[in-house]
């Protein structure tokens, strides 16, 4: 079965959504990334290790919209880790149709973290595989799954990637 | 803690000993218990063995823990690299034999611990603002008052370092430094 590609409009909507996912997280915009995402949402970040092993557990998953408003409330109110900045490098996405009203991305990222005294370190590579739908008229990410290559967490992950 | 203090277990029990809200926070304001969840059915606890315990963190000297934090079960090993470095190897597990909406559960409890575990992550945190305080210090005395003094003895509350300072105690025995010596 050949791939089917959405329209240059289409294609640079989603683009558009990708770019904006990863700026308000790098923003520290987080409650706002939650608003991109759909009601019936599942977003996991889940190791390559145990992805090629077919093992199911995820380093984060939330399988609903409220669980990840929650992780980030919690991160907000009750979690301590350290302060830092977030920076999303992305590949060139690969877009396609998957059905009506829904497409899927896939790219890869590097995210590099920064401390206040201004020192950056490679935090985390891996790619992203997005599922996108298409609500009145809006793109939502609907099924995000995060495989990370770097596997061995350096001291903690507390923000989504 | 055993009776050479060197493992111990730290445990909580539904409807048994329950620590007070904000008690021995100070003034962090982190032990506010009242934030709300959406969605709360990740902090649901299936009793699954006959006592009520719903926390259990089983410290084995010197790097194994065995870990029930609600529904979660896991071993986690510690692989020491060098004075400034060490590894967590967190393996998650359930039973071969039990529904598949427990083991969905186990997995979305899993949100709980490990490096993003909203319980666990600030043990990470800690333990690297400890580290790099006292890592400085290289012809000198660190002294980092886990549990402060006094007898080294099973404690009533969580909030507490004290058994840290009986794994220590046991360390030092083993390896012949006498307390307040040049090791």
């Amino acid at each position: 079965m050949t791939d089917r590609f959405p329209t240059p409009d289409k294609r640079f909507a989603l683009e558009m959504l990708l770019e904006e996912y990863a700026r308000l997280l790098d923003d520290d915009r987080l409650e706002d990334w939650v608003e991109l995402f759909d009601e019936a949402c599942v977003y996991e970040i889940v190791s390559r290790e145990n992805r090629e092993q077919d093992l199911p557990l995820s380093l984060m998953l939330c399988d609903n919209k409220d669980m990840l408003a929650d992780r980030i409330s919690s991160l907000r109110q009750a979690n301590i880790y350290n302060i830092h900045t977030d920076r999303h490098i992305l590949s060139v996405p690969r877009c396609t149709a998957a059905k009506t009203g829904e497409y899927d991305i896939c790219c890869a990222y590097a995210l590099y973290q920064s401390d206040q005294e201004g020192r950056s370190w490679l935090f985390s590579v891996g790619r992203y595989e997005h599922r996108i739908v298409e609500k009145n008229g809006r793109l939502l990410f609907r099924h995000t799954l995060v495989v990370v290559d770097t596997g061995a967490v350096p001291t903690l992950l507390a923000v989504p990637i | 803690m055993d009776y050479e203090h060197k493992h111990n277990m730290s445990w909580a029990a539904q409807g048994g000993r329950i620590d007070g809200p904000a008690q021995g926070y100070g003034e962090t304001q982190r032990g506010d218990m009242d934030i709300k969840l959406r969605d709360s059915s990740l902090l649901q606890y299936r009793k699954e063995y006959p006592d009520d315990q719903t926390l259990s963190i089983l410290s084995i000297f010197p790097n194994a823990a065995f870990q029930q934090i609600s529904n979660t079960l896991a071993v986690r090993q510690f692989r020491t690299s060098s004075t400034d470095e060490f590894e967590i190897v967190s393996t998650f597990f359930g039973y071969a034999d039990e529904d598949a909406t427990m083991t969905r559960h186990r997995l979305r409890q899993a949100n709980l611990a490990g490096p993003a575990g909203l319980v666990s992550m600030e043990d990470g945190e800690a333990v690297e603002l400890v580290h790099r305080a006292s890592a400085g210090v290289t012809d000198e005395y660190a002294v980092v008052e886990f549990g402060g003094r006094g007898a080294i003895e099973d404690q009533e509350s969580l909030i507490t370092d004290v058994p840290v300072r009986g794994f220590w105690q046991h360390y030092c025995r083993l390896m012949g430094i006498a307390p307040g010596a040049n090791a």
